[in-house]
Parts: structure tokens; C-alpha cells; sequence
């Protein structure tokens, strides 16, 4: 490959420079953004976290770690915790359920399968808090599933099913599923249905062949799937707000109370800046687990 | 106060309404003097909805007619959010209204912030028409005067609640598991219901120690809340499907749900409502002091007081014997029980701690 390489790289040196001029100029844009959109908050955001807070009133300028001692008591961390187990649970859920869609859609008719993911599209067109207020219409006594599971005998009496933590789970995973599925389609569609064909001819049972052949093949993307809903879901705010209780507060609930209610932004921006570093650590964590899995990638 | 169907209320986070304020904002600071127009008008904001709405249709019409000053009426959203884009508006030297309606907590946190103009009470002779505790004086003078109330009031279902109960006392009646909806927020009138009804008054909190015997009578509401609301719309739907039995609910925006068939009960309990209130206030940026100080003198006439219990259906501020109300308009409104004060300076002096433990409470 070098050897062929070599010479169509010195033949096209003029041209590829002139690329890169324009490659140059078209991220240029794209940097722009990120710096003044994306750094510049966070900046700011880390400025504030050490911002001097004036109870009752708002904060002033400062340099202190009285917000950052404030995120050791335990109620933060249990709330963080929390936060990060709901995250990791829905994520397990979600891709458990996204994962057999994803692949009987790939095996579809292709008809189908367009019907299929439009289908799946035209879901995320919902906003989040219609979702969320719909599910508290459909939980609630007098909805619908609660008359129908009663009917049937599932349910013994009349009463809601929420506030609870089924009820914030199973919103949850409505929401991240459609991109989920969307996400792991194209993993799915490029799985070639000869390989677990041939490892079956080679004498494993289908069970063998689907655990050692098949699942190592789609191991990157349910992971990369998995991490996505954490990363969807570690700061949920409204599911939790409306369909659970106090009990199942997440981090972006005690931010946004911090902040909007008590206006004491400076604890707000710790929490925050304390969340991202959790969640960088948190894929920190996993880079260094799946390297060490698999040291040829 | 009503801004029911928009869900603005102050202290309460609303996400629509923060937008649409932060949207307005916005656009008023990208006009350079926005609060200009002629000498003779004044821009002034209150909270968006029907209030906004009724004020400027019946209220604002009389001032303007006896005034000669017109009046250019915004809607404003409440929250934290509207406070902080003001504060930087007024530091630019921009003032996107000559008057905006606060409620206590933030004309403290403005306070801190330079933010409000301090008024000289020599042309605001109708002052003494509102109860003290309804002017707002900071170290440096009066910088926030009475403008509108609003109730926290008892509500029930009597569909589900049979017996219409009279005492705060209810909320904590072993009777009733599961079945209220509760004001939520670490800053929630709550705080006052139990130091009115169990502790001999609001001063319990003025300590540290005090606001921990609070918290620990409000712990044994737990196992009767249902919700902790913190925005209004979320209590809305729960009243309106039955999930909830009752709680504590703004009487207006109870009574506009009761008039469009939520069955509800809207009681006065004998320890009195929670009245809330929101004052006017000017900021820095704007330079209309005559106009400002007409237009507040106005506001606290017995006439324009009327006009807000009769049309905006807003308990009105000055004492009662100066309107000519009937009884049925003041009880549409008010009650003669006299109100639980909300303990703002346990608001100014312990804040965080109060949320913080408030908090910890609820999610244990």
C-alpha cells in the first residue's frame, strides 16, 4: 500500500496543499463557533463556581472553594449517584431493547425499513416536555392504561403509577430509544449474515455463534450507544422533575433549584463543572477499560 | 394575580416564560434607550397573562386619562432569569421599562445589585393609604412600593375530600397519605404555613435553629405530599386528573380552574392564607421619576385598588375601609382572616440554608 501510496502523494503535492488551504478555511468556521460557543460559557461557567456567594442576594466576584466544599456532603454525592446509576440503567435498558429492533429492521424489505426509521425520525420531532407531561396523562388514574390494566385484572385498585422510579425509567427510555435504534442501524445493516452462516457451518450452535461471533462484531457500537445515553441522560431535569419524587431528584434538578429558586449560581455552576468532570472521568474510564480489552484497536 | 394559563409566577420556575422574557429582553436591550418615546410615557412591565392584560385594559386607561402620561404596558416574566438580564441591562445603561413588578426577594438581590432607584416619599402622598409592611425600604430608602397580591390558599377536592376542612392543620393529618400537592421550592410559603399554624408565628425563623424546627415539622408532611410542585402548570394537571387530593395552590388560578369545572374547594383556613405581593420598582437606567412617582401614587389610590380587585380579580393592597368593595367583591378576592406574612427577612438573612436543609429534607 506504502509503495503505491508514495508516488500518487508526490504527484498531487499542489493540489492537496490547496485542499488543505481550503479544508483550513471551511473548519475555520466550525472553530469559531466552538471556541465562542462552547469554551467561552465554560470559562465563564468555571469563573463563577469560584464566585464569592452573598446569601440572599446574588454572588460577587472572587476566587474561593467554598462552593467546591459544599459538593463533599454526602447529600450532593448520594444525588450524584443516583444521577449516574439512573443514567447507566437506562442506558442497559435502552440498548437492550434498541439492540433486537435495530437488527430486525436492517433484515427488513426495504420498504420497510424506510417506513421503519421515518417512523422512528418523526418521533423526535416531539418535544421533550410534551413527552414528559404525556406520560404523567397516561400514569395517572384516570388515564387510560390504568383502567385498561385494571380491566384485565393486572391491576388490583384504581391508582396512579407515578411518581415513582419505573415511571421516570420508563420515560427515559422512550426518549433515548428512537436514537438509539437510529444509531445502531447502520452497525446492524453492515453485519454480513454469512459470518455467523459460516461459524454455524463450522459446527456452533447458533447461540455459540451469536455470543462469539456476531456480539465481539457490534461490541463498539452498543457501547458507543451505551455511552451515548449516559451522556443524554446524566443531567435529566423534567422526567425526573415531573413523573418522579424528591427521592429521584438528579444533579440537573438541584442545579436548576440552585440556580433559578435560590439564585445561588455559584454553587450551581460547582454542581455543573462538578458533573462534566464526572462524566469526562466517566469516559475517561471507559477508553482506558476497552483499550486494555482490546490492545489491537 | 392571575398569569394562569402562561404558568409565570414569581419565584417559580417556568420555562416558557423564562424564554419568552429572556426572547424580550433581549430585543429590548438590542434598542438603544428602549425606554424612550416621549416625555409623557412610561414603559411599564408586569407579569405576563391576564394580569398583564386587565391591568392594561381597565387600570392603566383611568391613570392615563387623569395623568396625561400614557402608558406603554409589557408583560414581564417572573424568575431569577428576568432579574439577572435586568441587572445587566440597568449596569449598559439601559432600561428596557421605567417600572417592573418584584417581589421582595428580588428587590434584595436587585438591592445588592445597585439596581433600584430609591423614591422620595414627598410626591407619593397616597403611601400612607398602604399597610408598612407593603412598602419596601432598604438602607437607603424606599426603593419598591406595593403594587399587587396574591393568596396561597387551602384547596381541596371535594369530590375526594367530603368535609371541607378550616385548618392548615389538615395537611398534617394522618388521614390523608398521599394525597396533597405542596408548594416545593427550598424558598416555599410552606415554611410560613408551618411556622403560623405550629410555632406561634413567622419570627421562628429568623434562627438557624429555628428554621431546623420548621423543617422537622414540615418533615412530617412527607408521607402526605404527593408532589412537591415547583411550577404551577405541574400542580395544575394533577388537580385537574385528581392525583392529588388538595394541597396549597395560588386562589386565583384555583378559582379559574374552578370556573372552567375542576372541582375544587378554595378555603381560608382559620390561621389565615399565605399572601404573597409584588411591588413596583424602578430601575437605575430609568430617568421617569416624575412619571414613575405619578404613576405609583396612582396605584395606591382607593380607586385604582378597586379597579384591581374588580377586574383583575388581585386581592387589593390598602386597607379595606378606604374602597367602597362589597363584601361579596372583597371575599371574591381577600378575607377578613388576617394573612400569613411571607418572612422575607429569613429570605434575605438565611436563604441558602434554608433551601439546602429544605432540600435535603424532601429527598431523604
Amino acid at each position: 500500500m506504502t509503495d503505491l501510496a508514495v508516488p500518487l502523494r508526490a504527484k498531487d503535492t499542489e493540489p492537496r496543499s490547496r485542499d488543505q488551504v481550503v479544508l483550513a478555511g471551511l473548519l475555520s468556521l466550525p472553530t469559531l463557533f466552538l471556541i465562542v460557543l462552547c469554551l467561552i460559557p465554560l470559562f465563564l461557567l468555571v469563573q463563577l463556581s469560584f464566585a464569592h456567594r452573598e446569601d440572599g442576594g446574588l454572588w460577587r466576584a472572587g476566587l474561593e472553594l467554598t462552593q467546591y466544599r459544599q459538593l463533599l456532603n454526602p447529600q450532593f454525592l448520594k444525588v450524584a449517584l443516583f444521577s449516574f446509576t439512573l443514567a447507566l440503567t437506562t442506558a442497559v435498558i435502552s440498548v437492550a431493547l434498541a439492540f433486537p429492533v435495530a437488527y430486525f429492521i436492517s433484515r427488513m424489505k426495504r420498504r420497510a425499513q424506510i417506513t421503519w426509521l421515518v417512523g422512528l425520525l418523526s418521533t423526535l420531532s416531539l418535544s421533550e416536555v410534551l413527552i414528559v407531561f404525556s406520560f404523567q396523562v397516561l400514569l395517572s388514574g384516570g388515564g387510560g392504561l390504568v383502567k385498561a390494566l385494571v380491566a384485565l385484572g393486572i391491576m388490583d385498585s384504581v391508582h396512579s403509577l407515578y411518581p415513582n422510579f419505573a415511571a421516570v425509567m420508563v420515560c427515559l427510555v422512550y426518549l433515548v430509544l428512537p436514537y438509539i435504534i437510529l444509531f445502531l442501524y447502520p452497525a446492524m445493516s453492515q453485519l454480513d449474515d454469512d459470518i455467523p452462516a459460516a461459524a454455524t457451518t463450522m459446527g456452533a450452535s447458533p447461540a455459540r455463534a451469536f455470543l462469539t461471533v456476531v456480539a465481539p462484531m457490534v461490541k463498539g457500537p452498543l457501547l458507543s450507544a451505551g455511552l451515548l445515553v449516559v451522556i443524554f441522560t446524566v443531567g435529566s431535569y423534567l422526567t425526573p422533575l415531573v413523573l418522579g419524587r424528591p427521592q429521584q431528584w438528579t444533579v440537573g434538578i438541584l442545579i436548576s433549584n440552585g440556580a433559578m429558586t435560590t439564585g445561588n449560581l455559584p454553587l450551581a455552576a460547582a454542581q455543573a463543572v462538578a458533573l462534566v468532570a464526572l462524566m469526562v472521568g466517566l469516559l475517561g474510564l471507559v477508553r482506558l477499560l476497552t483499550r486494555a480489552g482490546s490492545p489491537a484497536s | 394575580m392571575d398569569a394562569d394559563q402562561d404558568g409565570r409566577r414569581p419565584g417559580l420556575l417556568n420555562r416558557r416564560g423564562l424564554l419568552m422574557g429572556a426572547a424580550g429582553l433581549s430585543l429590548a436591550a438590542c434598542s438603544p434607550k428602549a425606554s424612550g418615546g416621549g416625555a409623557d410615557t412610561l414603559k411599564v412591565s408586569s407579569y405576563g397573562g391576564n394580569f398583564e392584560e386587565a391591568m392594561s385594559k381597565y387600570v392603566y386607561p383611568v391613570f392615563e386619562k387623569a395623568s396625561g402620561i400614557k402608558v406603554e404596558s409589557i408583560p414581564q416574566p417572573a424568575g431569577l432569569q428576568f432579574l439577572l438580564q435586568l441587572i445587566e441591562a440597568n449596569k449598559a445603561g439601559i432600561a428596557p421599562m421605567d417600572l417592573c413588578i418584584s417581589t421582595a426577594v428580588d428587590i434584595n438581590r436587585g438591592r445588592n445589585a445597585n439596581l433600584w432607584r430609591i423614591r422620595d416619599p414627598k410626591p407619593l402622598t397616597n403611601l400612607g393609604n398602604l399597610p408598612a409592611q407593603y412598602v419596601s425600604t432598604g438602607p437607603k430608602g424606599i426603593d419598591g412600593v406595593g403594587a399587587l397580591g396574591w393568596f396561597l390558599a387551602l384547596v381541596v377536592n371535594p369530590d375526594q375530600i367530603k368535609t371541607a376542612p378550616t385548618s392548615w392543620t389538615t395537611l398534617w393529618d394522618p388521614a390523608y397519605r398521599d394525597a396533597w400537592g405542596l408548594a416545593g421550592a427550598g424558598t416555599s410559603p410552606i415554611f410560613d404555613i408551618a411556622a403560623a399554624t405550629y410555632f406561634g408565628g413567622g419570627e421562628i425563623l429568623n434562627t438557624e435553629a429555628g428554621i431546623l424546627q420548621v423543617i422537622a415539622k414540615l418533615a412530617e408532611l412527607k408521607p402526605n405530599t404527593k408532589l412537591w410542585w415547583d411550577s404551577e402548570g405541574t400542580m395544575q394537571t394533577a388537580l385537574e386528573n385528581g392525583e392529588v387530593k388538595g394541597g396549597v395552590y395560588f386562589a386565583d388560578v384555583a378559582a379559574t380552574l374552578k370556573a372552567s369545572g375542576t372541582p375544587l374547594s378554595i378555603i381560608f383556613p382559620k390561621e389565615g392564607a399565605v399572601i404573597d405581593f409584588g411591588c413596583w420598582c424602578q430601575p437605575m437606567a430609568s430617568t421617569k421619576v416624575a412619571q414613575a412617582d405619578a404613576f405609583i401614587n396612582f396605584m395606591c389610590t382607593p380607586e385604582a385598588q378597586q379597579l384591581i380587585a374588580r377586574k383583575v380579580n388581585a386581592p387589593p393592597l390598602i386597607k379595606r375601609e378606604l374602597m367602597d368593595l362589597t363584601d361579596a367583591e372583597f371575599n371574591k378576592v381577600s378575607s377578613d382572616i388576617p394573612p400569613i406574612t411571607i418572612n422575607t427577612k429569613a429570605r434575605a438573612e438565611h436563604l441558602d440554608f434554608m433551601a439546602t436543609n429544605f432540600t435535603k429534607m424532601i429527598s431523604s
